[in-house]
């Protein structure tokens, strides 16, 4: 049920932040296509222009001109992007930021970690849920993803 | 001012007393009347037998008079003798008139009186009839002497009668005399008695008088001194006050109420446009329909106007009342007193208040997003030390993989830092929601978090039982959290850390580190260790933010966690204290209101 080449987004304004996803991405050896943006508002128009839609989409929650979350919110209300695989990728754990994205509709809540290894596995392990499990069960004890 | 008033019962004592008195002294009076006419009536008796007396002997010499004359005139023929003798009927007829009226049923009977009467004529007739005997016949004519000895007999029956007379007069003055005697015994003493009882009543009354015009004296004294202290209370209060008659309508300020509204008083002021006039022209209607109300629906005010003093001050006065009924006429009474400095200290209280509020949110902010955006540099270097880490380690030298290890604790000191921060500026903050919790479970959830640290030292923990009280439970969790990992942190090396979590109720005024306190009763939660312990002058110091007591080296901490403890003590309304001494052990008592 995976599909040949994952396409990937990211959304990231961070040149460093940027640089480890990728290169963790590289490692998990899988075969995928990855976008990167600087902001929102670059994912949201290649979004709306795009033929091909992304399997997931990686989401840094604080972005200059259009923040994940607003990206989110607009992902949710257009009516062709509404079931993207969306996960939140963010330096914050705050309760706040949790709440706000899970009720605004995202499917899993990353916390940046501070290993490069611990990256590679979150990543290994989002590429492999069960989105459609996680789409349909939206529970707040499989949202959280921490290590 | 209760005592200003004469006490009723006192009133009604007097009432009673008063016409017990009069009641007495009229029993006197009477009781004394009757004696003294008693007296009176006895002297009458007295006078009134002496006179029949008087007038028996008077009569009985008329008589003897009348037979002298008569004799007289029978041994002499002298016609001298008989010049006083017809006269004689005339003073008898004369006497016994007089008789008459002092005639009594007792020792002088009507009857008597008749029989007297009676043989006095006879005797007088005898007298008469000897006399013309005598002008026919010779002086020894047996006829004459007989004559005679029959007025001799009539003569003893008279004297006999009269004698009998005044013997039972005698008796009867004699009676007389000692029933007077007695009333005029007794006399003296009811007067003497009715006199010492008038004055005594007199003085009683003067007393009494005397004391309540001095008692009244005294309580006018005290009521003009508490007025004068009142009007001189309210002058300091910057108060007045004022009453409204509400059925004449009629409006009556205090001096201090006109110097308040700094109008001067007039005759023609007492009427609602005078206050109206000086109000603030935006609160007149306020103040207008304020009076309206208090006049036509009795409401009593309760409102804040402004004022125009005349010298164009505006000044915020508060004007309250209340409705009382004197003598079934319905008072509005009311204060007014000057609020300005409240007004203005409490807006400006309110502006400093909000500055505060805006201070502290700026604070935590800025705590928060300080402690958030160096989380941020701080995650990449980490990343790109585990990166190092992984693939470029062997390339270091050994000296460069010495630094590169300093690099990483230095990181990782540093992300402590940066939690505790977060953790202090989120315990700071101010909105937290009370829930009542068992501080048991809380405690249980810290030593599950603890586990690995805690099976590590193979700490022994042991805890009494903890009250149900209403907490902001992650709070308190983590004062557990970071109580017990202080205590696991700072034990003695070669020693199994033991940790003894009490509680007792404490009474606020036995415990010296309460300021002001919020309960009469405090928890006083105390985790005691077997550690390391601290000097006791630094007992205080171990709470400030970032002091350490020791070499960063020996134990690792930031020095934040006891300040956040003693945060949260204080986000209780409670507040935390250490004892310990070095090598001993330490003591941290947590303080909570009851």
């Amino acid at each position: 049920m995976y599909p040949a080449t994952l396409h990937i987004l990211l959304a990231e304004d961070d040149q460093d932040d940027r640089l480890f996803f990728r290169d963790a991405f590289d490692e998990v050896k899988i075969e995928h296509t990855l976008a990167e943006f600087e902001d929102g508002i670059d994912l949201m128009n290649y979004l709306h222009d795009t033929d091909v839609l992304p399997h997931i989409v990686f989401l840094d929650l604080n972005m200059p001109g259009k923040s994940g979350l607003e990206c989110l919110k607009e992902i949710r209300s257009n009516n062709r992007l509404r079931d993207l695989s969306v996960a939140i990728y963010s330096t914050s754990a705050s309760n706040n930021n949790i709440e706000e994205t899970f009720i605004a509709g995202a499917n899993v809540y990353i916390k940046k970690p501070k290993d490069f290894s611990t990256l590679k596995k979150i990543i290994s392990d989002v590429i492999h849920i069960n989105w459609q499990y996680v789409t349909d069960g939206l529970n707040r004890e499989n949202y959280m993803l921490s290590y | 001012m209760n005592r200003t008033f004469l006490n009723i019962t006192d009133n009604t004592f007097f009432k009673i007393a008063l016409s017990f008195s009069v009641c007495l002294l009229f029993f006197i009076a009477s009781v004394s009347f009757r004696q003294l006419s008693d007296v009176t009536h006895a002297q009458e008796l007295i006078i009134r037998s002496r006179d029949r007396q008087i007038e028996l002997e008077k009569l009985l010499s008329v008589i003897k008079d009348a037979e002298r004359m008569q004799r007289g005139y029978l041994l002499t023929g002298e016609q001298s003798y008989l010049e006083d003798y017809y006269n004689s009927r005339h003073k008898t007829e004369k006497i016994l008139g007089c008789l008459e009226t002092l005639v009594n049923n007792e020792s002088l009977k009507r009857d008597n009186l008749a029989s007297l009467k009676t043989h006095i004529t006879k005797r007088l007739d005898i007298l008469d009839q000897t006399l013309t005997l005598s002008k026919t016949f010779p002086v020894v004519h047996p006829e004459l002497t007989a004559d005679l000895k029959k007025g001799g007999i009539e003569m003893q029956k008279i004297q006999g009668l009269i004698n009998k007379i005044v013997k039972t007069e005698k008796a009867a003055l004699h009676h007389y005399e000692a029933f007077h005697k007695s009333k005029n015994k007794f006399l003296p003493y009811t007067t003497g008695f009715l006199v010492i009882f008038a004055l005594l009543i007199l003085f009683v009354s003067f007393y009494k008088i005397n004391r309540d015009s001095e008692k009244f004296r005294k309580m006018n004294d005290d009521l003009v001194l508490v007025n004068k202290s009142f009007q001189y209370a309210e002058e300091i209060a910057a108060m007045g006050h004022w009453k409204r008659n509400l059925k004449t309508f009629e409006i009556e300020w205090s001096d201090n109420m006109l110097r308040l509204l700094g109008v001067q008083r007039t005759a023609a002021m007492y009427n609602e446009e005078t206050l109206v006039r000086v109000t603030h022209p935006d609160d007149r209607q306020k103040v207008a329909e304020a009076m309206l109300r208090v006049r036509d629906f009795n409401e009593p005010p309760n409102i804040i106007y402004r004022i125009i003093k005349p010298n164009g001050q505006i000044r915020f006065l508060k004007s309250a009342g209340k409705l009382i009924h004197i003598n079934g006429t319905p008072l509005m009474l009311g204060a007014t007193c000057d609020v300005t400095e409240q007004v203005e200290n409490s807006r400006y209280i309110e502006k400093k208040n909000l500055e505060l509020e805006a201070a502290i949110e700026e604070l935590a902010s800025f705590n928060h997003i300080a402690s958030h955006d160096l989380q941020e540099p701080l995650r990449k270097i980490q990343m790109f030390i585990s990166r190092i880490a992984y693939e470029e380690a062997d390339k270091l030298s050994q000296k460069g993989q010495e630094y590169f290890e300093r690099v990483n604790v230095s990181a990782l000191r540093m992300e402590q830092l940066i939690d505790d921060l977060l953790l202090y500026a989120e315990t700071n903050k101010a909105e937290q929601v009370f829930e009542t919790s068992d501080l048991n479970g809380l405690l249980l959830e810290a030593q599950q978090e603890l586990k690995a640290e805690i099976e590590e030292k193979q700490a022994v923990i042991t805890s009494e039982m903890l009250p149900n009280i209403p907490v902001i439970p992650f709070q308190i969790r983590q004062l557990f959290v970071n109580l017990l990992a202080n205590a696991l942190k700072y034990s003695l090396p070669g020693t199994v850390p033991q940790i003894k979590i009490t509680c007792q109720m404490v009474r606020a005024k036995d415990i010296e580190a309460i300021k002001s306190p919020v309960s009469k009763n405090y928890f006083q939660i105390s985790i005691t260790d077997n550690g390391i312990g601290f000097k006791q002058e630094f007992a205080e110091k171990i709470f400030v933010l970032f002091q350490r007591l020791h070499k960063k080296d020996d134990y690792s901490g930031t020095g934040i966690g006891l300040a956040i403890c003693r945060k949260i003590a204080e986000n209780h309304f409670g507040f935390m204290t250490a004892t310990g001494a070095p090598g001993q052990g330490a003591s941290f008592h947590i303080y909570l209101p009851k």
